[in-house]
């Protein structure tokens, strides 16, 4: 009879005991890990709440509206009607058909919706994100219901459970990004994400210069934003936002702005979208922090144009 | 479908429990075979038929050489069926390259010939499963084996998904007679499968898909290179392609295995070898035993004398070169190769002898560390040759090596090399020590729980996601 004191006396006839023993301490580590705070981006999105009361006006979308649209600015245009940001940095078309269900369940759904997502955004892949950092268990399996990216799905469940898939990133990323970013420094040439407004449309980063388009699963979701909310009766205003001249000239040879404007016009012909802006206002360098996001003063100038726009529709 | 994807992760799930469910082996038999085809669809469905007519041929081949009794007719039937196999790798494999030089060829002296380049989609695991499937003609020719009467247990000893697109290239008459037979579900079968998919996930994806960070942008560079920077792009690739293929190869094993089939080893520490033939003992061995048992000893092997042999040799490892690929830089690996295990043949003969400090145990143990040290080298500068994207890159590259141009910044970068590697050094170092593939599972209980913990929470945090395709896919 093996000594029970000495985890060396583990029954080894037993090859199987080893993979249970590893699967049965990940779980529990798991569990553990869970009350460590996420990374930023999950922390964002845990503190995305609702409003307290339904607002008049509500502006959606990603880090562009969040910072480029000044909730007073508007509100001030707008015979000072309660105005709410739920713009949530680092998203995509995806999350906003979340933010207003829920809103809607919890009796706050806004009385109409600025919308102004960088069309970026519509290309790339954050099933992982909206699933393992935002959706409720319950949401899940509305986006399973999309039949799209069920791979990604799945793999957003995996992060929901997981806190060190969720966080694999920032804590593997401390090792990982630094022996990258040397050999592209040594050898490549590498592109950094220059935190300031690029000059010259070489300084673009390339992942903006890319022809206009829409990942099949952003386009579902958008549509069942979209229809979310004329089944509400709650108007939706599309807005472009402004951009820095490089970009604007980097975009030119892929015919960006006129297949962005065939998007919005479809998404007006099939729910009655209200484009307010469809030409992406182009500002001077001084008014941007970076390639896309506007400074405060810029920012302030633009919700005070798009104020007056929007009161002039209503 | 990778095996580093959760696809493939879902898809042996559902294959595993609806195998594990069927009554009896023939059922398994059968519905792996349509799972084998299935995941071969799901890389390109069109070259499935390449895949029926080859194994249809070699069916029938199969048993008109069993059932023929005069050698002549046996010889012929085999000529053709080598020339049909070899004519289908040829084709999809080598037209454009042949093309391309016998043109270049013809126009030198004066011919000029235009000959159509082909826009020709390279089926994955073709070189693979040619192999194969001709492994089970030969070894009915040569009375090794019967042909076996069912044609869906042959064409899943073709097809088996395991080890379809990138091997271990199986005999016949290891897997067929796995397939013929039931097999055993066991819990030691399973995990020992379990410790093999998760070492050969270690492998790819935090050792070979981190490397290929460092080696892809050396190799791309058009300009100068120093001699540091060469040596740091030769290391990481040699550990990159290691951990790539050895690591698929893991998880064929792996996945097999938890059905209940045994795959051979195809990598035993090759990085350990003394010497080019203790190499080629331990590197893609599935390949080189192939390439022993039906090129070299068929041309004659060492039966004919000294210089036919060193003939042979060098023949051999050049179309074991050329399998690789159409490309001149694959010739030349295998040439290099070919050089390196005549040389040695040589320097046996001329030294059969030990050197003197070497009989002491102290003096053995360093012999042995220098003649590791020294293979290791020579295998480095074959991975050169077999990287580089063009003759004219390995000259510029071979320049730069040798011409010592030492700079300090890549120092850093080739430690951070050898910590990427670190866990799989130690490991494989005890393996060594141990002559023991299965040290580590073999270990106490804890030692087992630690390593699996380890390699996991690497795989989760460090390993590539990006899902990089596996290096010998292109093959």
């Amino acid at each position: 009879m093996p000594s029970p004191s000495s985890i060396f006396s583990f029954d080894r006839r037993n090859p199987v005991l080893p993979v249970v023993i590893f699967a049965t301490l990940v779980v529990v580590m798991e569990a553990a890990f869970s009350f460590l705070p996420d990374n930023d981006v999950v922390q964002r999105l845990h503190a995305s709440g609702l409003p307290s009361t339904a607002p008049d006006w509500q502006i959606m979308g990603d880090s562009v509206a969040k910072s480029g649209i000044v909730e007073t600015q508007l509100s001030d245009c707008l015979d000072h009607k309660l105005v709410f940001n739920a713009a949530i940095s680092g998203t995509g078309p995806d999350f906003p058909y979340f933010t207003l269900k829920r809103e809607l369940d919890a009796g706050v759904a806004p009385k109409a919706i600025v919308y102004a997502p960088s069309p970026h955004t519509f290309a790339s892949r954050r099933v992982a994100l909206l699933v393992g950092g935002y959706c409720t268990w319950p949401e899940v399996g509305d986006v399973f219901a999309t039949r799209a990216e069920s791979t990604e799905t799945l793999y957003g469940v995996l992060c929901k459970l997981s806190y060190t898939l969720r966080n694999r990133e920032k804590i593997g990323g401390l090792f990982k990004a630094s022996v990258a970013d040397e050999v592209q420094e040594e050898y490549g040439g590498k592109i950094k994400n220059a935190p300031h407004c690029p000059l010259t449309v070489a300084q673009v980063l390339p992942q903006l210069r890319k022809p206009f388009s829409v990942l099949k699963f952003n386009g579902l979701m958008l549509d069942k934003f979209l229809q979310l909310a004329g089944d509400n009766h709650i108007p939706v205003y599309w807005t472009t936002m402004p951009v820095p001249p490089a970009v604007h000239e980097s975009r030119e040879p892929y015919a960006f702005d006129e297949n962005y404007q065939a998007f919005l016009a479809d998404m007006h012909d099939r729910y009655g979208v209200t484009v307010v802006l469809k030409d992406f206002p182009v500002y001077d360098n001084q008014s941007f922090r970076d390639s896309l996001h506007m400074n405060h003063q810029a920012a302030e100038r633009f919700s005070q144009f798009l104020g007056d726009k929007l009161a002039n529709l209503k | 479908m990778l095996f580093n994807t959760l696809e493939f992760g879902i898809f042996f799930s559902v294959v595993l429990g609806i195998y594990a469910l069927l009554p009896s082996f023939r059922w398994q038999n059968y519905f792996l075979l349509v799972a084998s085809y299935f995941f071969y669809a799901c890389w390109d469905y069109r070259f499935l038929s390449l895949i029926f007519i080859s194994t249809t041929v070699d069916f029938f081949v199969g048993r008109l050489l069993f059932e023929t009794t005069s050698q002549s007719r046996r010889k012929f039937i085999l000529f053709w069926s080598i020339l049909f196999n070899l004519g289908f790798l040829g084709f999809f494999k080598y037209y454009n390259f042949f093309a391309y030089n016998l043109q270049m060829v013809l126009g030198d002296i004066g011919l000029s010939t235009s000959l159509a380049s082909l826009n020709i989609i390279l089926p994955v695991g073709i070189s693979f499963y040619t192999f194969q499937s001709m492994s089970y003609t030969l070894d009915i020719y040569r009375g090794v084996m019967q042909p076996t009467r069912r044609f869906s247990d042959f064409a899943l000893n073709v097809a088996f998904f395991p080890h379809m697109v990138a091997g271990p290239i199986q005999r016949a008459n290891s897997l067929l007679l796995q397939i013929c037979a039931p097999r055993q579900m066991t819990r030691e079968t399973f995990a020992e499968g379990f410790y093999l998919i998760l070492w050969g996930l270690f492998k790819k994806m935090v050792i070979a898909d981190n490397l290929v960070l460092i080696v892809d942008p050396i190799f791309a560079q058009t300009g100068h290179h120093t001699a540091t920077q060469v040596f740091t792009g030769m290391l990481a690739f040699a550990f990159q392609i290691y951990g790539d293929f050895s690591g698929y190869s893991d998880i064929a094993r792996g996945t097999a295995l938890m059905m209940g089939f045994r795959l051979m080893v195809n990598f035993n520490l090759p990085y350990f070898a003394l010497n080019p033939q203790d190499f080629w003992r331990r590197w893609h061995i599935s390949l080189s035993t192939w390439l022993r048992d039906y090129l070299y000893v068929s041309l004659g092997g060492n039966r004919r004398g000294e210089g036919q042999t060193y003939l042979n040799l060098m023949l051999t490892m050049m179309l074991g070169g050329l399998w690789h690929g159409a490309a001149w830089t694959y010739v030349l690996w295998g040439v290099y190769h070919g050089l390196l295990l005549c040389l040695h043949r040589l320097i046996r003969t001329l030294f059969p002898n030990e050197p003197a400090f070497a009989q002491s145990p102290m003096g053995q143990t360093v012999w042995k560390v220098v003649r590791i040290a020294f293979m290791f080298c020579l295998t480095l500068y074959g991975w050169l040759i077999f990287r580089a994207t063009s003759l004219h890159q390995l000259w510029d590259m071979t320049r730069a090596l040798f011409s010592l141009n030492l700079d300090s910044s890549a120092v850093w970068l080739i430690l951070k090399i050898l910590l990427y590697c670190l866990p799989l050094l130690l490991v494989q170092f005890f393996q060594y020590r141990k002559n023991n593939l299965d040290v580590v599972r073999q270990g106490p209980v804890p030692v087992q729980v630690g390593f699996y913990l380890a390699c996991f929470y690497l795989i989760v945090l460090i390993g590539g996601f990006n899902a990089q395709s596996f290096i010998y896919f292109q093959f």
